[in-house]
């Protein structure tokens, strides 16, 4: 996806977002919300001032602007490897939904253990080492010595 | 005489090893993102219980500078402020840091940060009685006139584009509308969450403003860029330290950023997260070469942190003298003075004089140590930096989350954080300013509340904001601050083009 469109679709979602604050602000029963109004109106505006001058220039040249992208860049979107962040970020939300489950220290395990396979996958079982010392440490640090009640599965159990 | 007692008290018995822990431990949980002087002080009350307050109060007051000084290592070698209010350091201090001048950008922090504090310490210890009344000409009128001042901070500190800047300021403004309405206790944007009651949580939106994008953008450029730490090289350390003759150079920015800091801490609501963005655009404004600044500027650093630093000071004038704490950290100290059974007020310079003023010497003191632990530490506790980011992004993403655990020990305020986040970091890759909604968002409820109640006293009327003296003031700040800005700008501008000519 290239940056144009990217922001393009950025744009776009905080038009929505931002008109759905708008409609929800002039139609509630209270009428004291006039900041909402007066707020999501702006970024309403903003955005269309920001995406128009685009999308006029990307007609004008008939959208074959390749956009300024590294070689580097080129290589991680054919590879689709641009999408790891957000595959980590999937990882985090399921760490989020399993903490509770399985408590902090298995969940932590497996969430340094598929970050870090999915960044360097060679050295996996270096990592593996170290996605057992690091939440370890920190349950040192925050459970024991800060006193931060951390979910813990071991908490639970004993 | 009390005053003379209480400092050769205080620097002839234990208390002087107390400090050094606090400030230790201060710096320590400054470094890391998301824990500031506030959760500092509220992790080190428990252990405080059964100390006497000599000993007590100097080591809490050793954790509020430490961890405000902290906030700039981790702001200065990752490019994440360990604390909301080293969100300017980051600008400049991560800027030198890429070029190579880490030392420089560390120990540019440390002077400033020591001398920020000493002066606040300083102004609290000597003049607390003759600025206290100050603070008491401030109406709602003048509080959504400073918040509006800060927001025009925003046209300086934006990258590229002023309309994202902008939008970034509105998505900011928007999150801090969301809770209950200040006025009417109407519900705003809470979607029926008991969570969002009180308003979007602080901690958890400064980690998804920063340490969450960081951590995916760091994943992002060892995958595109092919980098396995997080900066070229072994020794993050380099560059050479700030010469003394460097310093010489920006002493008038540091007394400014000193003293501002020291009057914005003064005004409750206003601390070190806006003193920090006025000293730095206030330096900006007063440099003869201001389009350094925002491409590793040492003053830039310098201001920042000066300010930043001094808030401290400011901030416990109103706290001690009318028992209105200036912040967040303040207020946490406010009980921590109760739990030792001291009433802050106007009594407590009467009724326990002798442990106010070694609390206040400590303070100044603590600024001492922090250029000592500073200058020698400050590499220690930035080591980290060249952890590979395979260890690294996770680690960091792992205390961001225990991070926004910490405050209310919520499982909710870790899914906010990283929903949130991942909609900072979609918006970060596309360059909103990240500083721009972090400004939006604590500047809006202080504006949103000082314009209900500066209308409501003067039921309707809004020639209330003209005819204060104060409040002109700062609205003849305003409009000099965007002539200014708009000035730098162009002159940016122009400078660019010529060079591009040549």
């Amino acid at each position: 996806m290239s940056n144009y469109l990217t922001e393009i679709v950025t744009n776009i979602l905080l038009i929505v977002l931002a008109g759905i604050i708008f409609v929800y602000s002039i139609t509630a029963d209270v009428k004291y919300i006039y900041p909402l109004t007066f707020v999501s109106s702006a970024i309403i505006i903003c955005n269309l001032i920001l995406m128009f001058p685009k999308i006029v220039w990307n007609l004008k040249n008939n959208f074959t602007s390749t956009e300024y992208l590294t070689a580097q860049e080129k290589e991680a979107i054919k590879s689709w490897k641009f999408l790891i962040p957000y595959l980590v970020i999937l990882l985090c939300l399921s760490f989020v939904y399993f903490v509770t489950f399985v408590g902090f220290e298995i969940s932590a395990v497996i969430f340094m253990i598929g970050i870090a396979a999915l960044i360097d996958r060679k050295q996996i079982k270096r990592w593996i080492f170290l996605s057992i010392i690091v939440p370890t440490v920190l349950i040192l640090v925050f459970y024991f010595g800060l006193n931060l009640r951390l979910p813990l599965l071991i908490a639970e159990l004993f | 005489m009390v005053m003379i007692d209480s400092l050769i008290d205080l620097v002839w018995s234990q208390a002087l090893l107390f400090m050094i822990t606090g400030v230790v431990f201060g710096i320590f949980l400054g470094a890391l993102p998301g824990f500031g002087a506030t959760l500092g002080i509220v992790i080190l009350i428990p252990f405080t219980f059964g100390m006497e307050a000599t000993l007590a109060l100097p080591m809490l007051a050793g954790v509020y500078s430490g961890a405000i000084y902290g906030g700039s290592i981790t702001a200065i070698m990752l490019g994440v402020p360990g604390t909301s209010a080293a969100a300017a350091t980051v600008i400049d201090g991560y800027e030198m840091t890429k070029k190579g001048e880490s030392r420089r950008a560390l120990t540019t922090a440390v002077f400033s940060s020591a001398a920020g504090g000493f002066t606040g310490g300083l102004l609290l210890l000597f003049f607390a009685t003759a600025l206290s009344p100050f603070t008491l000409f401030f109406g709602p009128a003048e509080y959504f006139m400073l918040a509006l001042f800060g927001l025009t901070v925003i046209a300086t500190v934006v990258g590229e584009s002023v309309l994202k800047g902008v939008i970034a300021a509105l998505i900011g403004l928007l999150l801090g509308i969301v809770g209950l309405d200040p006025i009417t206790g109407v519900e705003r944007l809470t979607f029926g969450s008991m969570y969002l009651i009180d308003g979007v949580p602080l901690i958890p939106t400064i980690l998804a403003l920063f340490a969450f994008p960081r951590s995916l953008e760091l994943i992002g450029e060892s995958i595109v860029a092919r980098k396995y730490t997080i900066a070229n090289g072994k020794n993050m350390l380099k560059g050479n330290p700030i010469t003394f003759k460097e310093l010489r150079g920006i002493w008038q920015t540091i007394l400014r950023s000193s003293i501002l800091g020291t009057v914005i801490g003064m005004i409750p609501g206003a601390g070190a997260n806006i003193a920090c963005w006025v000293g730095y655009a206030e330096a900006r404004r007063k440099s003869k070469n201001p389009e350094a600044f925002g491409k590793g500027a040492f003053e830039g650093v310098a201001a920042a942190e000066a300010a930043n630093n001094a808030t401290e000071g400011g901030s416990l004038i109103p706290m001690l003298t009318l028992s209105i704490p200036g912040s967040s950290a303040a207020a946490v100290m406010f009980g921590a003075l109760m739990i030792h059974g001291m009433t802050p007020g106007p009594m407590l310079f009467i009724e326990h004089s002798a442990t106010t003023y070694t609390y206040i010497w400590a303070i100044i003191l603590n600024s001492v140590l922090i250029l000592g632990i500073g200058y020698y530490g400050s590499h220690i506790f930035s080591r980290f930096a060249s952890i590979p980011i395979a260890i690294l992004a996770p680690v960091m993403l792992l205390v961001t989350m225990i991070g926004a655990f910490a405050t209310r020990q919520l499982t909710f305020d870790i899914w906010f954080t990283v929903i949130l986040g991942s909609v900072f970091y979609f918006l970060s890759l596309q360059k909103y300013p990240m500083p721009a909604i972090l400004l939006g968002f604590i500047l809006g409820p202080i504006a949103e509340k000082g314009l209900y109640r500066a209308l409501l006293i003067s039921h309707g009327d809004w020639t209330v904001f003209f005819t204060r003296p104060i409040s002109l003031i700062i609205i003849i700040m305003i409009v000099i601050s965007i002539y200014y800005s708009f000035q730098i700008k162009k002159g940016y501008t122009t400078n660019n083009n010529k060079n591009s000519n040549s």
